[in-house]
Parts: structure tokens; C-alpha cells; sequence
């Protein structure tokens, strides 16, 4: 239960450090601690397949895939918002009324057993094959587009 | 073992996401509040999830949603160097060439 409140103030804080920090880069370092954070607090919450896919897809690939975008484009200082207090109010307030209202609907609790992985891989293909098969299509099509999109070749006349 | 935190931590990271997507200047900085707005997203359901014993629809849910961002983020990713390329800037408030101009 400590690791759980750890992982959530560290998920927290460095959320936070993405809306403050200055550079582009030190952002999405601060996301990577984040993303990592999160991955535990999916293995305190018993969703282990789901805490490697967040360290293998989120840190690993779309992370690396954003730093090299960071590095390609390489902007000049990122321009702070004029004004702290109104993030912080856009961050706060509406994180505060939309936490108890979702702490309100909280069913019984629950425990469940220690390994669902096994469980897990089971229904991904049997029950949920088909939405299994049309994310690979889907990833396939978005992978061809953005080798598309981003391929500079020059224009013929 | 209760949720509460998570789901506070999950409504918090939503809306500093949302935060980051409005006030921040830059294509790149948006596509990060983007992730973390879905990663808030993807808290709730794995929350709400785990307090039903013996069923993965959390999880599964979760795990497609994870599935479409990798996708998001390609694209997004691919866009934002292709409008890099022709405007040479990153900051969506000199991207005005589709703008009526006064």
C-alpha cells in the first residue's frame, strides 16, 4: 500500500513537471518518469501484462520516437505560458471534482488472484480475437501513412 | 486495497494533460499533454478493472487504447516533421496559412 501512495505522488509530480518545465526534452524526460511510475502502479494493481506493455510501447517506443522528433525539429526555447496560475487552476480544480467524483462510484472492493497473465493471454485470443486482428490492421495502416508523411522527397515539375 | 489514489492520480493526469495541450506552444510539447491525458484514461480503466475480480475487460480495454496511441503518436509524430519541414517552426501560432487574414 506504501508503494502504491509512492508511485502515485511520483506519477504526480513529474506529470506536473511536464506542464512547468522549461525545454521540450526535459518534458519528455519527465514523461518517461511518469510512464515508468505508472507501469508500477499497474503491477501494485495486479495488471502485470499491461505494466510490460506500458514499459515496452510508452518508454520504448513512443518516447524514443518523440525525442527524435525533439532532435529533428530542434526548436529554440519553448515559450512559457504568460501566466502560472491559470495551468495551475486548469490542472488543479478540475483534477480535484473530477477525483471525487470518480472516488464516488468506486465498487465493493475486490482482491484478485496474484497471476492474470495466464487469463489474460487466454481471452486476447479467444474472446477478443477479432479487435486483436483489426489493431494489428490498424497499426500496419498507420505505420505505412506516417513512413508516407514523413518521407521528404522532392516535388517533380 | 482501495483505488482512491489511483483514480485521483488519474484525473490529475488528465487534466494536467489538457493543461499542457492548451497552454503550451510547441506541436511536440501537445503530443506529449496528448499521452498523458490518455495514460490518465488508461489509469481510470485498469482502476476500475481490478475491483472486479476474475475479468480482464479493464485491462483489455486498456491495452487497446495503448494499441491506438502507438498509433496516434506515429502519425502525429510524422505530421508535426512534415509541417516542420514546410513552415521551418513548431509553434502552432505561426501555422496561420490556412487563417483568414483581417
Amino acid at each position: 500500500m506504501a508503494a502504491l501512495y509512492i508511485l502515485v505522488i511520483i506519477a504526480a509530480l513529474s506529470g506536473l513537471g511536464l506542464l512547468f518545465v522549461k525545454t521540450v526534452l526535459n518534458a519528455a524526460l519527465s514523461l518517461v518518469i511518469c510512464l515508468l511510475s505508472i507501469a508500477g502502479i499497474y503491477i501494485v494493481l495486479h495488471a502485470e501484462f499491461l505494466a510490460v506493455v506500458q514499459i515496452l510501447v510508452y518508454a520504448g517506443g513512443i518516447l524514443l520516437l518523440i525525442i527524435f522528433g525533439i532532435m529533428i525539429t530542434s526548436t529554440p526555447q519553448d515559450v512559457r505560458p504568460a501566466s502560472k496560475w491559470p495551468s495551475f487552476l486548469l490542472a488543479f480544480l478540475p483534477a480535484l471534482m473530477l477525483g471525487t467524483c470518480l472516488n464516488g462510484v468506486i465498487p465493493a472492493e475486490a482482491t484478485r488472484s496474484s497471476n492474470t497473465i495466464a487469463t489474460f493471454g487466454i481471452e486476447l485470443m479467444t474472446q477478443f480475437a477479432a479487435p486483436f486482428e483489426f489493431g494489428g490492421v490498424l497499426v500496419l495502416v498507420s505505420m505505412v501513412g506516417a513512413m508516407i508523411t514523413a518521407s521528404f522527397q522532392k516535388q517533380k515539375q | 486495497m482501495s483505488v482512491g489514489p489511483v483514480l485521483y492520480l488519474a484525473a490529475f493526469l488528465f487534466c494536467v494533460g489538457l493543461a499542457t495541450l492548451i497552454t503550451r506552444r510547441n506541436l511536440i510539447m501537445m503530443l506529449l499533454g496528448l499521452e498523458l491525458m490518455l495514460n490518465g484514461a488508461n489509469l481510470n480503466l485498469v482502476a476500475f478493472g481490478s475491483a472486479r475480480a476474475s475479468s480482464v475487460e479493464g485491462e483489455m480495454f486498456a491495452l487497446f487504447v495503448i494499441l491506438v496511441a502507438v498509433c496516434e503518436a506515429a502519425v502525429g509524430i510524422a505530421i508535426v516533421l512534415r509541417v516542420y519541414h514546410f513552415f521551418k517552426t513548431s509553434d502552432p501560432g505561426n501555422i496561420s496559412q490556412l487563417k483568414e487574414r483581417f
